[in-house]
């Protein structure tokens, strides 16, 4: 079995995301995969925090126990899964600065026979996947299937969309061997 | 016949908020003398900075048991628990088939120094699992205080390891002795978390590890000023 690293990057400020991103990880894991999982950095400092007084310990307790996903990250993963927060905008300061290194990685052909998949609500997920469609990451149909098969849990569904990323990317990985 | 592993020949690691001493390979210390015993991979002395901790990452097949010498641990995992622990409190966290976790000091003044061992499961992709005792230290003095069994061995004071282990902790007085009995075929790791003991005759101090094969039984004597803590797995 081939080893394989699936990266999964997020923002959440909430902790929904993160329990979403916590889920992927979980199911790549499941999936034997070796994981980094990793937070963006927020782009607001404290006062981001001060923005959201009712959030301020899980966003705390984030801020403390992540890293953010570095460029690194990017070329030794296989795969990378996005949490996405449902206000997200391609133009944040939180992720501005990191689709912007995707795009030159991409450029430069680093991103070729990595999967790549977002998770999270909509309207950001509809926003994310237009923001990373010129990556041209591998994009193995993931959603519609998962979405019958684990309707009404999110949670469960992150798991299994972790494992299938997981398992995609290696199939990705023994077919050009 | 009883081989001592001693504290300084241990590796080690220093990352500046986290120094770990390891009994056995671990991470970037690599020794194939050196890679476990039994069912046991990993035997690990952790000092960790007041506020500082392991970010979430993962596990997969391997019972983890923390045991505090010192401080207070925070974990957090995928499972939705949420916990902190101290002294004469037993943490047993059996990753199965997956789980992601972090683990930090919870004091941002005070530092914590821990135990942390893997023992392999019976099999693999087993379903995750917390389970957090705490005891009373009276309960270890001059004897040995089973932490942790297989399901059918153990009642409400120990966790339940997926493995065929015992896990205990016994804290003995300057000349005191305590005594277990090894099954047939059975072996032993004995490691000395504080002071100073032996092993059926072998002197330990803090941080030697002795792993006994053909022993019927282990005798523990507390040695030095203080006498000595000692964990003791009674292996397959």
């Amino acid at each position: 079995m081939s080893p394989i690293t699936v990266m999964i990057a997020f923002y959440s400020i909430r902790g929904s995301t993160e329990r979403l991103a916590t889920a992927a990880a979980v199911g790549a894991v499941q999936g034997r995969a070796r994981i980094r999982l990793r937070r963006m950095p927020d782009a607001g400092s404290l006062e981001t925090i001060r923005g959201f007084p009712e959030f301020r310990e899980s966003l705390e307790r984030m801020r403390k126990e992540y890293v953010g996903p570095t460029e690194s990250d990017v070329i030794a993963s296989d795969a990378l899964v996005f949490g996405v927060p449902g206000d997200f905008a391609a133009e944040s300061g939180e992720w501005k600065g990191y689709l912007d290194v995707l795009a030159r990685l991409g450029s430069q052909g680093k991103l070729r026979g990595k999967v790549g998949v977002a998770l999270g609500s909509e309207p950001g997920l509809a926003a994310f996947s237009r923001a990373i469609a010129p990556l041209a990451l591998a994009a193995p149909r993931l959603g519609a299937s998962l979405a019958e098969e684990v309707p009404n849990d999110d949670v469960a569904r992150a798991i299994a969309l972790g494992r299938r990323v997981a398992a995609a990317a290696r199939s990705l990985i023994d077919s050009t061997d | 016949m009883i081989d001592i592993r001693k504290s300084e020949e241990r590796g080690g690691a220093d990352r500046g908020w986290v120094k770990g001493l390891f009994t056995f390979s671990f991470a970037d210390y690599n020794d194939p003398e050196h890679t476990g015993f039994r069912s046991l991979r990993v035997m690990n002395e952790d000092r960790i900075s007041p506020g500082k901790g392991f970010g979430p990452h993962a596990h997969r097949d391997m019972e983890i048991i923390s045991y505090i010498l010192q401080g207070h641990l925070v974990h957090r995992d995928s499972m939705g628990e949420r916990h902190t622990m101290g002294p004469n409190e037993i943490q047993l966290m059996s990753a199965g088939n997956g789980i992601v976790h972090s683990e930090f000091n919870a004091s941002e003044t005070e530092p914590l120094h821990m135990m942390q061992i893997w023992i392999e499961p019976r099999c693999e992709d087993l379903p995750p699992s917390y389970q957090q005792i705490a005891f009373s230290p009276e309960e270890k003095r001059g004897r040995l205080r089973l932490l942790a069994g297989p399901e059918a061995s153990v009642g409400e004071g120990a966790a339940v390891i997926n493995q065929d282990a015992r896990v205990f902790v016994g804290e003995v007085a300057t000349g005191e002795c305590v005594r277990h009995v090894l099954g047939p075929g059975r072996y032993a790791w004995v490691q000395v978390v504080r002071g100073e003991s032996s092993v059926n005759g072998r002197v330990l101090g803090a941080g030697d590890g002795a792993a006994c094969g053909s022993e019927e039984e282990l005798s523990v004597v507390g040695r030095g000023p203080e006498g000595g803590e000692v964990l003791v797995f009674d292996l397959h």
